[in-house]
C-alpha cells in the first residue's frame, strides 16, 4: 500500500506538460470470492494504480507505464511493473499504414512469487489497409522474449495473424482473423520417472503458502523436486539439478475467428462471435499445474489449449453517454499434455478438459478526460480435473484520468 | 426637405438595410446548415465498427457535445485499455478513405491477440484488467 501511496507524487512530479503528449493516471479495485479460481475458493481484493505516459516526436513516439497491484490478504502476491519503448508509424499513402514498436518491461512480484519475476523482450510490425472506405485488411507479426527468474518458463515466441473487417450500409459489420503462433521454451527440463518419484517428499512438505505449481514432462535427466503447497492440497514443481539440458521445446498452434455484428439503430449493438483454436505440433513441457493467478500461466496462455470459444454480446449507449455491455462466453477448451489428476494427486489417465461459462457486465462513463466504469463478471468452470471444478465472480471499478494531453494529439 | 420626410426616408433605409443584412444572415446560416447536415449525413452513412459491437464507431459522442468523437477536438481516446484502441483518432477524416492521421497509439497492444473474436480472458495480460479476465 506504501507504494501506492508513493506513485501518487511521481505522478504528480511527471504531470508535466510540455513533458509527454499524454499522461493518464488509472485506478481499479477489484474484489472476488475465487482468487485462485480452484475449487477451494479464496476470497481477495485486488487495488491497482497504474500510469502511462507517450509523448509523439513527427511520426515517432515513445511511451512508458507503469503500476503497482496490492492484494488485501494475498500480500505476497501484490506485483510492480513497468512496460515502456517506441514505435514508429510509416504512412503509405491515405489508404495505407505501416506501424513498427519496439518495447522491454519488468514485472517483479513479492516473495511469494520471485520465481515468476522476469522481463520481456517485444517487436512488433503491423500493416493495416483501406481496402475500401468500409473494407480494412489488417496483418501483424509479433516477436516477444521473455525471462524469467527461474528459467524454466523462459521462451521466445512468433506470432502472426490477419484480419478483414467489412461494414456494411446496413450496420452489419463481418470480421474474420487468422493466426499462427509459435512458441519455443528454452530450458525445458526432462525428468525422469525415478526423478519424479524422488520428489514426492516435495508433497508432502509444501516450502511455502502458494496456489499450486508444475510438473514436468520427459524421461531423461537426474533431478530433484521442489514444491508448493496448494489450495487443493497438491501442487508440484519438479526441475533437474543436475543435468539442465539445453533442449528446446515448441509448440505451434494455429486459429480462425470470426465476428458477426449487427447495429440497431444508432445506439444498440449485438455482436456474436467464436473461435476455434489447434495445436499443430509440439507440446508443453508441463504435465500438471494448479493455476497461478497472478502470472502468465505458461499452462492457460495462447500456447496450451485447443478448442471452441463462442460468445455473445449486447452494447447499448444509454442517455448521458452511458455504455452499457453484457456479454455471455461459452468455452470448450483441452490442454494437450497437461493431466488430470485426482485432488490427491493421483493421474485420472486423461488430458485436462475445461467447459466454461462466464457471464460479463460493464456500465461505462465517458467524460471528456476522465473515464468510470464498473464491471462484474460470474464464471462457471467444469473440469474432468476437480481441482478446476469452480465457481466464483469478480467485481471491479475504476476510473482513468487523463491528467494532461498534449496538442500534438 | 422636412423632418417627417426625413425620419421617414431614414426609416426606410434603415428597414431595407435590415432587411438585406438579415437575409445575408440567414443565407449564411443556411449554408452553415447544409455544410453540417452534409457533415451529419456522411457521418450517418458511413459505418465503421472497428471494435466489432455493432455500433458505429463514428457516432460516439463520449464527451456529448453533439460532434463525434472522430471529429471532435475535445475528445481524447481513452488511455485505459478498455476500447477504441483500432481507432485512428480524430484525424482520421472520419472515415472517408482519407486516414492521412494515422494514429501510432490506435497500433498499440494489436501485437498479441489470438482468437481476438472472443473475449475469454486467455489472451495477453494487460496490466489493467489481467486479473478479473481468466
Amino acid at each position: 500500500m506504501k507504494k501506492l501511496i508513493l506513485l501518487i507524487p511521481i505522478t504528480a512530479l511527471l504531470a508535466r506538460p510540455a513533458a509527454a503528449d499524454t499522461l493518464a493516471l488509472s485506478f481499479n479495485q477489484y474484489a472476488t470470492d475465487n482468487l485462485y479460481q480452484m475449487t477451494s475458493a479464496v476470497s481477495d481484493q485486488i487495488s491497482q494504480l497504474a500510469l502511462s505516459w507517450d509523448k509523439n516526436l513527427k511520426s515517432f513516439s515513445f511511451f512508458a507505464d507503469a503500476g503497482y497491484s496490492y492484494l488485501r490478504y494475498s500480500s505476497g502476491l501484490s506485483d510492480f511493473r513497468f512496460n515502456g519503448g517506441a514505435d514508429h508509424l510509416l504512412s503509405l499513402g491515405q489508404k495505407t499504414a505501416l506501424y513498427f514498436s519496439l518495447e522491454g518491461g519488468a514485472v517483479l512480484y513479492r516473495s511469494e512469487y520471485e520465481d515468476f519475476n522476469h522481463s520481456t523482450f517485444r517487436a512488433v510490425a503491423a500493416l493495416k489497409t483501406y481496402l475500401a472506405p468500409t473494407s480494412i485488411l489488417k496483418v501483424s507479426a509479433q516477436t516477444e522474449y521473455r525471462n524469467y527468474r527461474l528459467s524454466l518458463f523462459d521462451f521466445v515466441s512468433q506470432t502472426v495473424w490477419a484480419s478483414l473487417d467489412k461494414y456494411f450500409e446496413t450496420r452489419t459489420t463481418l470480421k474474420a482473423d487468422l493466426g499462427w503462433g509459435y512458441k519455443y521454451y528454452l530450458h525445458p527440463i526432462a525428468v525422469s520417472e525415478t526423478a519424479a518419484v524422488a520428489a514426492e517428499p516435495a508433497l508432502a512438505a509444501p516450502v511455502a503458502a502458494g496456489s499450486g505449481g508444475y510438473g514436468l514432462s520427459g524421461a531423461q535427466g537426474g533431478g530433484y523436486g521442489r514444491g508448493w503447497g496448494g489450495q487443493g492440497g497438491r501442487g508440484s514443481m519438479f526441475y533437474s539439478g543436475t543435468s539442465q539440458t539445453a533442449q528446446g521445446l515448441g509448440i505451434q498452434i494455429a486459429s480462425v475467428s470470426g465476428i458477426v455484428a449487427q447495429g440497431i439503430g444508432d445506439s444498440i449493438g449485438l455482436r456474436i462471435a467464436g473461435a476455434r483454436q489447434w495445436r499443430l505440433s509440439g507440446g508443453s513441457p508441463f504435465t500438471s499445474v494448479e493455476e497461478y493467478y497472478m502470472v502468465d500461466n505458461p499452462t492457460y496462455d495462447n500456447f496450451s489449449w485447443t478448442g471452441t470459444a463462442l460468445s455473445g454480446q449486447v452494447t447499448a449507449e444509454i442517455p448521458w453517454d452511458i455504455e452499457l455491455k453484457l456479454g455471455y462466453t461459452w468455452a470448450d477448451k483441452e490442454f494437450p499434455g497437461i493431466e488430470g489428476r485426482s485432488l490427491d494427486g493421483a493421474d485420472l489417465g486423461f488430458s485436462r478438459q475445461d467447459r466454461r461459462r462466464q457471464i460479463d457486465m460493464r456500465i461505462e462513463k465517458n467524460f471528456s478526460r476522465v473515464t468510470v466504469f464498473l464491471t462484474y463478471s460470474h464464471v462457471k468452470n467444469t473440469s474432468n480435473d476437480p481441482l478446476f471444478d469452480w465457481r466464483g465472480y469478480g467485481l471491479s471499478g475504476g476510473l482513468s484520468w487523463n491528467l494532461f494531453v498534449g496538442e500534438n494529439k | 426637405m422636412s423632418t417627417k420626410k426625413t425620419v421617414l426616408v431614414g426609416s426606410l433605409l434603415i428597414l431595407g438595410l435590415g432587411l438585406f443584412i438579415s437575409s445575408a444572415f440567414a443565407q449564411v446560416d443556411k449554408n452553415a446548415l447544409q455544410t453540417r447536415t452534409r457533415s451529419q449525413e456522411r457521418v450517418r452513412t458511413m459505418f465503421v465498427d472497428e471494435n466489432g459491437d455493432g455500433i458505429n464507431d463514428l457516432n460516439r459522442d463520449h464527451d456529448n457535445d453533439g460532434i463525434p468523437n472522430c471529429q471532435d477536438p475535445d475528445w481524447k481516446r481513452p488511455q485505459d485499455g478498455t476500447g477504441y484502441k483500432n481507432q485512428f483518432g480524430k484525424a482520421n477524416g472520419g472515415g472517408n478513405g482519407n486516414h492521412a492521421g494515422w494514429n501510432n497509439a490506435s497500433f498499440r497492444g494489436a501485437g498479441g491477440q489470438f482468437g481476438s473474436g472472443v473475449c475469454d480472458g486467455t489472451g495477453p495480460k494487460g496490466s489493467a484488467n489481467r486479473r478479473g479476465k481468466r
